[in-house]
C-alpha cells in the first residue's frame, strides 16, 4: 500500500510545479494533483471503490476500519515530520 | 485533517471537544503519569494534572502563560493544578489536537522546576508527539469514520433529495468534507457530488464516494468540472452520477 499512497504525492510535487508556474493557490494545486492521479489511476481506484462499496453493503466495520487505516502510517509518520517542520 | 463533530466525551485514548479533541503523549502518559499505553481516558481523568487538563483546554486549546523559550519554537503552554502540578500544552492546530506533552511536580527530583524540566525534553527533541502519537490519532479518527460514515451519507442523501437543486453539505465521518446536490430532468435524477480534496486521504475519498454513490458501479460515475450553478471551489473534485 506504501506505493499507492506515495503515487499522489509524486503527482503532488508535479501540480506544485506547474501551479507555482500558473499562480495558482496550494487547495488548487491539490486539487489539480487528484485529477490528474484519478485520470492516470482510474482501474486501481475502480477496484478500491467496489472494495469499498462490499463492505458498505456488508456492514463489515471491522473490515472497513483497516481499509480507511491503509496508510495511516504513512500518514501517523508525515504528521510527525510536519509538527518538526 | 477534519475536526471531531462529537460534543465532550472521553472515547478511547481521547476526550472528544466539540471543535478539537484532548490527547496525552505516549511519552508523557508512560513516563511522567507512569500510565500505561492503553489506559482508557476515563481513568485517566482521576489523575490531578488530567482534570485540569480536561476542565482548562476543553474551555479553549491555548492559554496566556508559556514554557518559553523552546528549542523548538512552539507555543507550549503552561498547565496548572494546585501548588505543586505542573504540565505542559500544544495546541496542534492543523490536526485540532491539544496534546498534555507533559508533567512534572514543582521542586521535583534535582531539577527544581517542573518548567526547565519540560525545556530540556523540547531540546532533546522528546517534548512534542511523534509517529506513536499521530497514529493512535489517526486510527481513532479512522474507527470513528468507518462507523459514522454510512449514516452521514443516507443522511445528506437524504436531505439533497427532500429538497432538489439546493446543495446540501456535511463532513462525513468527520473526516470528509462533501457538498451534495440532486437535480431532475423530466424523469431522470442526477447526483452531484463535491468533494474537499486538501488533506483527505485516498482510501476515506474512496469510501466516501463508495457511501455516496451506494448502489452505481465505479464506471457509472463521472467527473465533473462544476456543481449546478457554481464552479468548483478550490480544492474541490466533482462527481456525478444518474440516479435510479
Amino acid at each position: 500500500m506504501t506505493v499507492v499512497v506515495r503515487l499522489p504525492e509524486d503527482v503532488l510535487a508535479s501540480a506544485r510545479q506547474t501551479g507555482a508556474l500558473k499562480g495558482r493557490s496550494a487547495a488548487e494545486m491539490v486539487a489539480e494533483a487528484w485529477r490528474q492521479y484519478l485520470e492516470s489511476h482510474r482501474d486501481e481506484l475502480a477496484v478500491e471503490y467496489e472494495e469499498a462499496a462490499e463492505l458498505l453493503r456488508r456492514g463489515d466495520g471491522e473490515a472497513l476500519r483497516e481499509f480507511a487505516s491503509r496508510s495511516v502510517v504513512e500518514r501517523a509518520e508525515q504528521a510527525a515530520e510536519q509538527v518538526r517542520e | 485533517m477534519s475536526p471531531p463533530q462529537k460534543s465532550e466525551e472521553s472515547t478511547g485514548a481521547a476526550y472528544i471537544c466539540e471543535a478539537y479533541e484532548l490527547r496525552i503523549t505516549r511519552r508523557c502518559l508512560e513516563d511522567d503519569l507512569e500510565y500505561f499505553g492503553e489506559t482508557p481516558f476515563e481513568e485517566l481523568e482521576q489523575h490531578e494534572i488530567v482534570k485540569a487538563f480536561v476542565k482548562r483546554r476543553s474551555d479553549g486549546p491555548t492559554n496566556t502563560r508559556e514554557v518559553a523559550p523552546l528549542s523548538s519554537g512552539k507555543r507550549v503552554y503552561r498547565l496548572s493544578y494546585g501548588d505543586r502540578h505542573r504540565g505542559a500544552t500544544w495546541y496542534d492546530e492543523r490536526h485540532r489536537v491539544v496534546w498534555l506533552l507533559g508533567y512534572a511536580q514543582h521542586e521535583f527530583q534535582s531539577r527544581g522546576d517542573a518548567f526547565p524540566y519540560f525545556k530540556e525534553l523540547d531540546a532533546d527533541g522528546r517534548l512534542l508527539p511523534g509517529p506513536a502519537d499521530y497514529e493512535a490519532l489517526l486510527r481513532g479518527r479512522d474507527s470513528r469514520l468507518q462507523s459514522e460514515i454510512g449514516a452521514d451519507a443516507k443522511r445528506l442523501l437524504r436531505e439533497a433529495r427532500e429538497t432538489p437543486g439546493r446543495e446540501v453539505v456535511g463532513i462525513l465521518g468527520g473526516a470528509v468534507e462533501v457538498t451534495v446536490a440532486v437535480t431532475s430532468v423530466e424523469s431522470l435524477a442526477e447526483l452531484h457530488v463535491a468533494v474537499q480534496m486538501v488533506g483527505l486521504a485516498k482510501e476515506h475519498f474512496v469510501i466516501a464516494l463508495a457511501a455516496l454513490f451506494e448502489e452505481r458501479d465505479f464506471e457509472e460515475i463521472e467527473t465533473a468540472e462544476a456543481m449546478p450553478g457554481r464552479a468548483l471551489r478550490p480544492g474541490e473534485l466533482g462527481f456525478r452520477a444518474l440516479l435510479d
